[in-house]
């Protein structure tokens, strides 16, 4: 196949482009508002604890829509045929990498509320800080954010825009092309990833390090925005827009990355907390016992329970990945459950004691699920539902998982 | 499985082979008696084993005193080579379990193989332990059971213990796995031999395969539950391994990335050893047909990957330790880097991280001479990955007073040697006696990518697409 490329063409039988009812777009819209509210009038009203929770919702919605955007790279890279009939969905889920990433940057807006060494008072009487301020500092960490959130916006667009051009031109090429681009993305995401998880969330106890924490954010982050993946797809499919293209073999494979990655998440915790536990040099448990004490250790178990426990145990069955219902119902804890993994990661730090749930954790929570919504069904709207043009889509419309 | 196959796909079996032609191929070679370069092959390897066997007797009769190790360093050539063996056994776990999962048709050209070479590698993995326990005859102390030693029983928290069970498991599913494979083919080659013994031999070995439609129904989900069940294996072995280290105090020993980090190097390791022997094999063999450029390319592919995360995980260790403000944090790294055995670790990162990226370009990966150049130089930098961790890590401890050095003894070099001549003496003995290649699995995979390759289908229920061929394109 060295010198030929195909050029397949479209045909006039699939859906253009895909509408939604204004009621939908409205109610999303009134989320985000209601949410914005909410944030505003915390940020009047009790700031130190909206922040944390402001970074909490940030670094959820970027991270779907990298994941959505880490999906579809692999899938390129990988030459995985079975998700091209779904592939629009993560594509356009992937466009909350432009909100989140904004969302991050404003963000920079609180650096002194969320980040204890960035007080240079702070700093000058602890020799550790010290230590660390070539690295945690004020201007280099904004310039490293601003770097993440366009880098990552780049890709994206690149690759989603590159899919969408296919379903005009037919050309083959384009596929290769974004194989290239996706190729790059990995390594780019891989490598500022890790390293902007520790920033925006291991620097909020700045004593504390692990190695292994970047895989952790990066395991949490993908199964959550696989479970996104699932849940749109199924919403999609019972509103009848994909329902003749997506079977029951696309929820299966869905299903497995969902068992699979979950598993996986489950595997890199216990592994960061027993090589802890294990060596017990203070340094690094103080980290665990502040998340162990009174009303943090049971949240604890709820961390283990919404993000390994059910969906392992859930998804086990063979017919369970296969049905709608399961899959959505497991695919919603664990969008619950990644909530909780972040609320156990950075809000400790400020809520020394026990957890607690008010208005100001709910503000961030609305704000965040309204925009999801809102930016993913916008996305959708701007291209076809289905990449008609796409060399692997026939084999995916027909394959048996 | 898919009714239809993108034109992306190209033929995985080259040469329109039809299905004796494959039984052919791979059983001829058993059939015929070995050539002179297997002679060859097999007088270098079992020399090797036996240098290693006349070492190993010297040191279990004097004691481990002929080691280089001392006071400071406990842990050094031994437990390099037992982690470097265990690694490269990954490989194969991850062709016949992950990637059956995944669907990843291409593994049915090198995954009996590699299997076979995961069981030779654990086997020589396993030597390691069992010598340095220095009364190799009191290894069965490390199972724990009711006994009439006082009771003395194994400590449960030690993940040495742990290490025991790990790869007791590993091995055992892995044997389990790789002969359910060989079952079908076992039948084939049963079916075809005219010599009595060898119809005795594989016919007892063939568990009476009858190849209806009923025994291929439990084969194959036999085959899908061990392929289940060794997933989990691939990620548990080497992560425990690592917990040998990470779950002490010592810096550049204890961090919290090395379960993860050492399992991707273990199947970076693997793959690189997979690629050297299966280059070999399609060459001598003449199996060019069955392990096309399209395999190495694939195999080229998972090394980046793997690679990418080993190389990854350098730059976590390297970074945290800076932002950790620990001293010795920072010390065992500045020691790796610019110590005595610096020259170890630039080794490791010339062929772990900076060699396998020639592998990005296509020519690098469809050119057979240099991707096995570059298999043979991550064999060795994994290898220098391992005592670069051990070894140094130990030299220089808290204590200065106590630093120290170490340099193998010959005994140990000849243990080496003698390791890698019973993981090549075994794997020559497998040409031998057992079809290298999985006959069964290859022709289903026989007409995938043939039919579109040479006419992308038109026909479809929702896409009638019409193709036209446009000139200067790239595949």
């Amino acid at each position: 196949m060295a010198e030929t490329t195909y050029r397949i063409q479209a045909p006039a039988s699939l859906p253009v482009t895909t509408e939604f009812s204004p009621r939908a777009l409205r109610m999303f819209l009134l989320l985000v508002l209601a949410g914005s509210a909410f944030v505003v009038s915390g940020l009047a009203l009790d700031s130190p604890r909206i922040w944390p929770n402001l970074l909490l919702a940030g670094f959820y919605v970027v991270g779907i829509g990298l994941a959505a955007g880490f999906l579809v790279a692999v899938s390129y890279i990988s030459n995985a045929g079975w998700l091209t009939a779904i592939r629009r969905v993560p594509e356009a889920m992937a466009s909350n990498v432009y909100v989140g990433g904004l969302w991050m940057i404003m963000l920079l807006a609180g650096v002194h509320s969320l980040y204890e060494w960035s007080h240079t008072e702070t700093v000058a009487a602890d020799a550790l800080l010290q230590k660390k301020e070539f690295w945690l500092n004020v201007p280099f960490f904004s310039v490293r954010t601003i770097a993440y959130a366009v880098l990552w916006s780049l890709f994206t667009y690149l690759l989603v825009h590159t899919s969408r051009l296919q379903d005009e031109t037919g050309e083959v090429t384009l596929t290769l092309r974004n194989r290239a681009i996706a190729a790059v993305f990995t390594v780019v995401f891989t490598l500022t990833f890790w390293i902007a998880s520790m920033d925006w969330i291991m620097s909020l106890e700045p004593h504390w390090y692990s190695t292994i924490f970047g895989i952790y954010n990066f395991s949490g982050t993908f199964t959550s925005g696989v479970a996104a993946v699932t849940v749109a797809v199924i919403a999609l499919r019972r509103r009848g827009y994909l329902k003749e293209f997506v079977r029951d073999d696309h929820l299966h494979d869905l299903g497995k990355l969902l068992f699979a990655f979950s598993t996986f998440w489950m595997y890199i915790w216990f592994s960061q907390y027993l090589l802890i536990w294990y060596a017990n040099i203070p340094e690094e448990t103080a980290y665990f016992l502040k998340r162990e004490t009174a009303g943090w250790g049971t949240f604890t178990i709820l961390v283990l329970l919404f993000n390994w426990v059910i969906p392992f145990i859930a998804l086990m069955p063979r017919s369970a990945k296969r049905s709608e219902g399961v899959l959505l119902r497991v695919s919603i804890v664990v969008l619950v459950g990644h909530w909780i993994d972040l609320f156990w990661m950075i809000l400790p730090t400020f809520m020394p004691g026990s957890p607690s749930f008010s208005i100001w954790e709910l503000g961030p929570i609305v704000l965040a699920a309204g925009l999801v919504c809102l930016v993913t069904v916008r996305s959708l709207t701007r291209a076809r539902l289905i990449p008609v043009n796409d060399p692997m889509l026939l084999e995916s419309l027909t394959y048996h998982s | 499985m898919s009714d239809h196959t993108s034109i992306l796909r190209s033929p995985l079996i080259l040469g329109n082979k039809s299905y004796s032609d494959v039984t052919e191929d791979v059983a001829l070679p058993l059939d015929r008696s070995p050539g002179k370069e297997w002679w060859m092959a097999f007088a270098v390897s079992s020399s090797m084993l036996f240098l290693g066997l006349a070492a190993v007797t010297y040191q279990v009769m004097t004691g481990i005193g002929t080691w280089g190790l001392n006071n400071t360093v406990g842990w050094a050539f031994d437990i390099t080579n037992f982690v470097f063996w265990i690694g490269i056994g990954h490989a194969g776990t991850l062709i016949s379990a992950i990637l059956f999962l995944f669907r990843q048709k291409w593994r049915t050209s090198v995954n009996r193989s590699a299997e076979a070479m995961t069981i030779f590698a654990v086997i020589c993995a396993g030597i390691f332990p069992i010598i340095h326990m220095g009364r190799p005859w009191l290894a069965f102390w490390v199972v724990p059971y009711p006994n009439l030693r006082g009771p003395l029983w194994v400590n449960f928290r030690s993940p040495l213990v742990w290490d025991m069970f790990a790869i007791g498991t590993y091995f055992t599913i892995s044997l389990v796995f790789w002969f359910v494979g060989l079952i079908p083919d076992l039948a084939t080659l049963r079916d075809r031999t005219a010599s009595n013994i060898k119809k005795k031999f594989y016919g007892l070995l063939s568990l009476g395969w009858d190849g209806s439609n009923r025994t291929w129904l439990r084969y194959e989900t036999v085959y899908l539950l061990l392929a289940g069940l060794a997933t989990p294996l691939v990620v548990s072995v080497h992560t425990i391994v690592s917990w040998d280290f990470a779950t002490s105090v010592i810096p550049g020993w204890h961090t919290t990335i090395f379960p993860p980090y050492f399992v991707a190097g273990a199947v970076f390791s693997g793959f690189a050893m997979v690629l050297t022997l299966m280059i070999i094999a399609r060459t001598v063999l003449h199996f060019e047909e069955y392990i096309t450029l399209h395999h190495i390319e694939s195999m080229g592919k998972i090394i980046i990957a793997t690679g990418g995360m080993v190389a990854l995980a350098y730059l976590t260790e390297l970074f945290v330790a800076m932002y950790s403000g620990n001293e010795y944090e920072r010390f065992a790294f500045i020691n790796r880097m610019f110590g005595p055995y610096a020259w170890a670790y630039w080794i490791m990162v010339s062929c772990n991280v900076l060699s396998p990226q020639l592998l990005w370009l296509k020519k690098v990966r469809t050119n057979v001479t240099l991707v096995f150049l570059l298999s043979l130089a991550i064999n060795v930098g994994m290898w220098f990955e391992r005592f670069v961790i051990i070894t140094i890590s130990l030299t220089r401890d808290y204590l200065p007073a106590s630093w120290d050095v170490y340099a193998p003894t010959l005994i140990e070099i000849a243990t080496l040697i003698g390791s890698f001549g019973l993981f090549l003496t075994l794997f020559l003995l497998f040409t031998r006696i057992l079809p290298m290649i999985a006959i069964g699995e290859v022709k289903g995979v026989l007409s995938y990518g043939r039919a579109s390759h040479e006419a992308p289908k038109a026909e479809g229920r929702y896409v009638s697409a019409a193709h036209e061929r446009v000139p200067g394109g790239v595949r």
